[in-house]
């Protein structure tokens, strides 16, 4: 095993543990919220997957400009990773929402502010993902992948600040100063297992594209 | 357990198989394109077929002016 699979498997199993231990200070060590009852634990986990998006949207962001400034693959590469990572952890933000929001608001969906542009940015890394399906030539899917992955963060601010912009069902984000440090506690720890389990994911998955890549030469070779 | 505890129940479950169920699949994928890669490997190594290079050299002609291959 190399260092760097050994360093990678290193981070599985801290994020993994980390994960339970959030899951734990979630469920258990903090108390129920005295309006909201045990529903408001959902934001432990909902929290955390919707900032491990942004974050993995940020990644795509930066990956794309070093890409088109220096035209290395692997940028390119580590933007596909990390676009599919944010994907899944949108994705499971959203639904954790609407599942918060169905005993909450008495609704799974509305078409509020930052549910819609939460919904559209979600859209917006669906189709970089199937735009990478559309041509064969890397050069040019990296080119056009980067084209999006940088006009399409422009809609990361949006979502943040649509709770502050417009009038909204959401609420806006709290201040920790107004946080329970148990409920404190719970959501950073959320937020740094996430943070370490996006890490993970998105290591792993930078290697199989570049294997991936590796491998489109040699079956080219051998056609 | 109330009808509210149930949906945090709910997300917490959900949570969990997306987290786990994602981390199968990467591996799975993960193995699958080493283990091809490595076939392929051997394969170069057997016949002897090298991968195509990404890019293509530019010829020069004669008279100066450069094509690409």
């Amino acid at each position: 095993m190399t260092n760097r699979s050994a360093l990678i498997r290193l981070l599985g199993g801290a994020a993994g543990l980390a994960v339970v231990g959030a899951f734990w200070v979630g469920l258990v060590l903090a108390p129920p919220d005295r309006l909201m009852g045990d529903v408001q634990r959902i934001m432990y986990v909902h929290v955390p997957a919707a900032w491990s998006g942004f974050l993995a949207f940020f990644v795509v962001f930066v990956s794309s400009i070093a890409y088109l400034a220096r035209r290395d693959e692997r940028f390119d590469h580590l933007a596909h990773a990390a676009a599919e990572v944010g994907v899944v952890f949108m994705a499971l933000a959203i639904a954790l929402g609407s599942i918060w929001g169905k005993p909450t608001w008495g609704v799974w969906w509305t078409w509020d502010p930052r549910l819609t542009s939460s919904a559209v940015l979600l859209a917006i890394y669906l189709g970089y993902l199937a735009l990478r399906g559309v041509t064969d030539d890397p050069e040019r899917r990296a080119r056009w992948s980067a084209a999006v992955g940088i006009i399409g963060f422009l809609d990361v601010p949006i979502v943040y600040l649509s709770v502050l912009w417009w009038r909204t069902l959401h609420q806006p984000p709290s201040s920790p100063e107004t946080i329970a440090r148990p409920m404190l506690l719970a959501l950073w720890s959320g937020v740094a297992a996430f943070t370490l389990l996006l890490a993970f994911f998105v290591a792993v998955r930078y290697r199989t594209a570049r294997a991936e890549a590796e491998l489109e030469l040699l079956e080219v070779s051998h056609v | 357990m109330s009808d509210a505890s149930g949906f945090m129940v709910a997300a917490y479950l959900l949570t969990a198989a997306v987290l786990v169920g994602y981390a199968v699949v990467l591996s799975l994928r993960a193995r699958a394109a080493e283990r091809r890669l490595a076939e392929l490997r051997e394969e170069s190594q057997r016949t002897g077929i090298r991968a195509a290079p990404r890019e293509l050299p530019q010829l020069e002609a004669v008279g100066g002016s450069r094509v690409q291959a």
